[in-house]
């Protein structure tokens, strides 16, 4: 299990954990000011901290001094996890509210501001949030429409991860694509880590699989390799983020997804 | 090797996008000049350079920004 499910979960997938999402714990230790000022300046805030580390790249023991007190902060402040579409419906189901909102990253990293991929979660999101005149708008949600939504994403091969305001308290949910900037900065660039694999690992069976390397396509994190000498598609497990969505892309529902707790030596 | 955004020059990256969509590496993004209070509008965005340490020196921000506000030195 992953460090959080330890700490915050006595060992189980702590974000199916009902007091990570209390109106107790987002009531403790300044998280509604924190979650206030996260959505007032989030641009300004990762863009700061991002280039400051982006500058002392290739800088020799202050690159890793620095990454490690960026990932430390992270890890405290805004820390994410990569969760397949089953346990997000799970943790659907633990919510009083849902809002759906735009996504802050793609605010960042492609200047669109109204890309409605994130859902913020917990009681009162609306006024924790409050109102903002320069976003189109925080819009309640039912559960059912949040898991239509979740399942839409999901077939369109986006990646679901959940976000933490002051770990352990769950915030945020959100479907990333390459514009993520969690994924840019940890995948893409490996300039820091920002979040956990999921808990699971996928797995093709090469009895179903025909081949077909629809599943290489959606993948995100280059995690599957297809072989002509074999003629079918293998996921590389140190690779795999654990997402699922190549399930969505499989035609002969070939892919499963294992736990990752199950096998010591896989990264988290 | 310096790359820098003139936001005179550029004037509204939030109709525009082109060098945040076309670079091939990343290296844009973009943020409101100023930090704002909670529950207040952003006012004014800018372009800024965020990771340049992924610039390959492609120079398409260069050749497609419509108001040449991005100079690669």
């Amino acid at each position: 299990m992953c460090e959080f499910c330890h700490e915050h979960g006595e060992g189980k997938r702590w974000y199916l954990e009902m007091k990570n999402y209390s109106r107790e714990l987002v009531a403790q230790g300044g998280r509604v000011g924190f979650i206030d000022d996260t959505r007032a300046n989030f641009e300004a805030k990762y863009s700061r901290l991002l280039t400051g580390l982006d500058a002392v790249r290739n800088i020799p023991v202050v690159y890793g001094i620095i990454r490690r007190m960026a990932e430390r902060y992270q890890k405290h402040e805004h820390w994410g996890q990569v969760v397949p579409i089953e346990d997000i419906m799970q943790i659907i189901d633990l919510q009083d509210s849902i809002v759906r909102l735009p996504c802050r990253c793609r605010t960042l990293t492609a200047g669109a501001r109204d890309a409605r991929y994130c859902f913020g979660l917990g009681i009162d999101t609306m006024n924790i949030l409050g109102k903002y005149p320069d976003y189109s708008g925080v819009e309640l949600i039912d559960k059912e429409e949040a898991k239509q939504l979740m399942r839409l994403f999901d077939q369109e091969g986006l990646m679901h991860s959940i976000w933490t305001f002051k770990t352990p308290y769950i915030g945020g949910l959100c479907n990333c694509d390459h514009d993520c900037v969690s994924y840019r900065v940890q995948v893409k660039q490996n300039l820091m880590r920002t979040m956990f694999r999921a808990e699971y690992v996928g797995q093709v069976d090469w009895d179903f699989c025909t081949g077909c390397r629809a599943c290489r396509m959606q993948c995100h994190f280059g995690a599957i390799r297809f072989s002509y000498a074999s003629g079918k598609a293998t996921i590389d497990s140190k690779q795999c983020y654990g997402c699922g969505v190549c399930r969505a892309a499989c035609p002969s529902d070939a892919i499963t997804l294992k736990s990752r707790a199950a096998s010591p030596d896989l990264p988290w | 090797m310096k790359i820098r955004v003139d936001s005179d020059a550029c004037g509204d990256p939030m109709r525009c996008r082109i060098c945040l969509e076309r670079c091939p590496s990343g290296v844009f993004g973009t943020h409101p000049r100023q930090r704002r209070a909670p529950g207040t509008a952003a006012g004014s965005w800018i372009v800024d350079v965020i990771f340049a340490s992924q610039c390959t020196r492609c120079m398409e921000c260069v050749e497609f920004c419509p108001k040449q506000a991005i100079r690669v030195k």
